[in-house]
């Protein structure tokens, strides 16, 4: 009877196709998963039937399964949406409305990101802008079907381009002059 | 009075038409009755209408109400009659179904009960509709559930189909439980998780033994309630348990923030009744949501996206039946307005051959929710 040692030496030159005495027999670059997983654990037999799993955990995969499928289909689909590419102090600009909707029901919002909220479905971005001398706040949706495009303005629009921005979320800009958070023009 | 009934005849007239802004004024003249020559009251004429346009309107509106009056009248009344047609429904089909019974299928009413279903409670996630509105909604995802057996009038004295969903370690299931599934089970099958009754009113409502209930056994837009065990919360007070009012947090008063407070009277009666509301276990107790709508159904993997939270919690079973107060048949908000959910369960055959559409919405609204409303937009 050979040991594990012998028998996991043989597998592994003969499937390299190297011959048995040569370091590149056993180095890891020239291995497959297959094999990879003999050198750790040895040959045992392997599990045929699929792996019973409890209700739970069934449940919670299939969550994550479903809301991992939407958000990838959500970002193929609007590379408007999701190809730019926007930080946390950015003046950005979104244009909202259906995709039937007449020319009238298109609406354009500007403003600033105050933070931005990762939470799958719910991707969102915080907006602060001085509309007719009122400042304003909105939280958007990204993953929203009535979302059509997002378009950077400047980047770094806090600190007007000079300095890089340190923080995740903006709220101190809340207490500050709201002339650093305007975009709009009127 | 005559003078009041004037300006208001003289207001609806007015309203609709573009001549006039302002009405016509009623001014009061003298307080004493003494003086019956002078007339009382007297009417500025602001409006667009000349004096005699006014008084042909006001001819017109009397010479109505005084023959809505007339309508109404009935000559020659003995008691018993009725002087207004008796109105019991509002829709032609109901009329027809009156009149011959036998002609038409039995009506689909709050009474009559089909079987239910079993589902696993996934999770929360939301779900965009084309307007773009996001609904928060509950997965529930319907599991192999399996109708194992019947019970009917003669063998048992009530009509109730039992159903199996989920899955179990074979060895985690007693050899006693196991004979029950002995039909139907080969020696791979794993032997169901749990097995459920549901009642139904009428035996051609069984559905068929060992036939599987899928998702499109409910229809998108739909109401149905929801029962399952909810999440425990452990011994809680009387504020959290009761929903009591508990005390101010200062103002003198001395240990007892969150206590319940009296429990009774004095002597009489001496004691504290039976069910007193107190500190006690919270949760883990069978509780049905009602009237929860069916959102989105997935046909391909069985899942019912349904409005709003359901009790329990993720990875547990829940009871799936139709609504008992207000399932919706029949109105627009259900896929197709049918009067009756598929009986006594959906069968293959009736696929429609759409199989690239495995998702099912509910009815949308025909306008833009988002939409401002006619009036705040003039």
């Amino acid at each position: 009877m050979l040991g594990i040692a012998a028998r996991i030496g043989r597998f592994a030159a003969s499937s390299s196709g190297l011959p048995r005495w040569t370091a590149a027999a056993f180095s890891t670059n020239l291995r497959t998963p297959e094999e990879m997983a003999v050198l750790h654990h040895g040959l045992r037999p392997r599990h045929r039937a699929p792996k019973f799993k409890s209700p739970r955990k069934r449940a919670s995969k299939l969550l994550q399964e479903l809301q991992g499928e939407l958000v990838k289909s959500n970002k193929a689909n609007k590379p408007d949406v999701w190809g730019t590419h926007f930080r946390v102090g950015d003046a950005i600009e979104l244009v909202i409305g259906r995709e039937n909707a007449e020319k009238n029901e298109i609406e354009k919002i500007r403003g600033v990101v105050l933070g931005i909220s990762r939470k799958g479905l719910d991707h969102s971005v915080l907006l602060r802008d001085v509309v007719f001398g009122q400042p304003v706040e909105r939280r958007i949706l990204l993953h929203s079907p009535l979302l059509q495009s997002v378009k950077l303005l400047e980047e770094n629009f806090v600190y007007k381009g000079k300095r890089k921005v340190k923080r995740a979320k903006l709220y101190f800009l809340r207490d500050r002059n709201p002339e650093l958070t305007r975009v709009t023009k009127w | 009075m005559w003078a009041l009934r004037q300006s208001n005849a003289l207001r609806k007239a007015f309203d609709s038409s573009f001549k006039v802004r302002c009405y016509s004024t009623t001014v009061r003249l003298f307080k004493n009755d003494d003086k019956k020559d002078i007339p009382k009251y007297q009417t500025i004429n602001n409006t667009g209408f000349s004096n005699e346009e006014i008084e042909k309107i006001l001819q017109e509106e009397e010479a109505k109400m005084i023959a809505e009056q007339k309508a109404r009248f009935v000559e020659s009344w003995e008691p018993g009659m009725r002087k207004k047609p008796l109105q019991s429904s509002f829709k032609l089909e109901e009329f027809e179904y009156e009149l011959e019974p036998e002609k038409h299928l039995p009506r689909w009413t709050l009474l009559d009960k089909r079987c239910g279903a079993l589902a696993i409670k996934v999770g929360m996630m939301p779900v965009f509709d084309e307007w773009g509105v996001r609904h928060p909604c509950t997965v529930l995802f319907m599991d192999q559930n399996i109708v194992i057996g019947h019970k009917t009038m003669e063998k048992n004295g009530y009509i109730a189909a039992q159903i199996a969903a989920g899955e179990r370690k074979r060895k985690n299931v007693g050899k006693s439980v196991l004979g029950q599934y002995q039909g139907f089970l080969s020696e791979e099958e794993n032997p169901p998780y749990l097995v459920r009754e549901f009642r139904i009113t009428d035996e051609s409502l069984l559905p068929p033994l060992h036939s599987q209930i899928h998702a499109r056994h409910f229809v998108p837009g739909q109401n149905i309630d929801v029962s399952g065990i909810s999440k425990g919360k452990g011994f809680q007070g009387p504020m959290k348990r009761h929903n009591f009012g508990g005390m101010p947090a200062s103002h003198g008063v001395s240990l007892s923030h969150r206590a319940h407070g009296s429990t009774g009277q004095c002597q009489d009666p001496g004691k504290v009744f039976k069910g007193k509301k107190m500190a006690g276990h919270m949760g883990t107790e069978r509780v049905t949501t009602q009237n929860v709508r069916i959102i989105k159904i997935d046909r391909g993997r069985n899942l019912l996206y349904v409005l709003g939270a359901v009790p329990g919690n993720k990875g547990h079973f829940v009871e799936v039946r139709d609504a008992v107060k207000k399932p919706l048949w029949g109105t627009d908000k259900v896929l197709d307005a049918i009067d009756r959910p598929p009986l006594p369960t959906f069968e293959f055959e009736e696929i429609d051959g759409s199989g690239t559409a495995h998702e099912v919405f509910m009815p949308l609204p025909a306008t833009d929710p988002f939409a401002p409303d006619d009036e705040e937009a003039a």
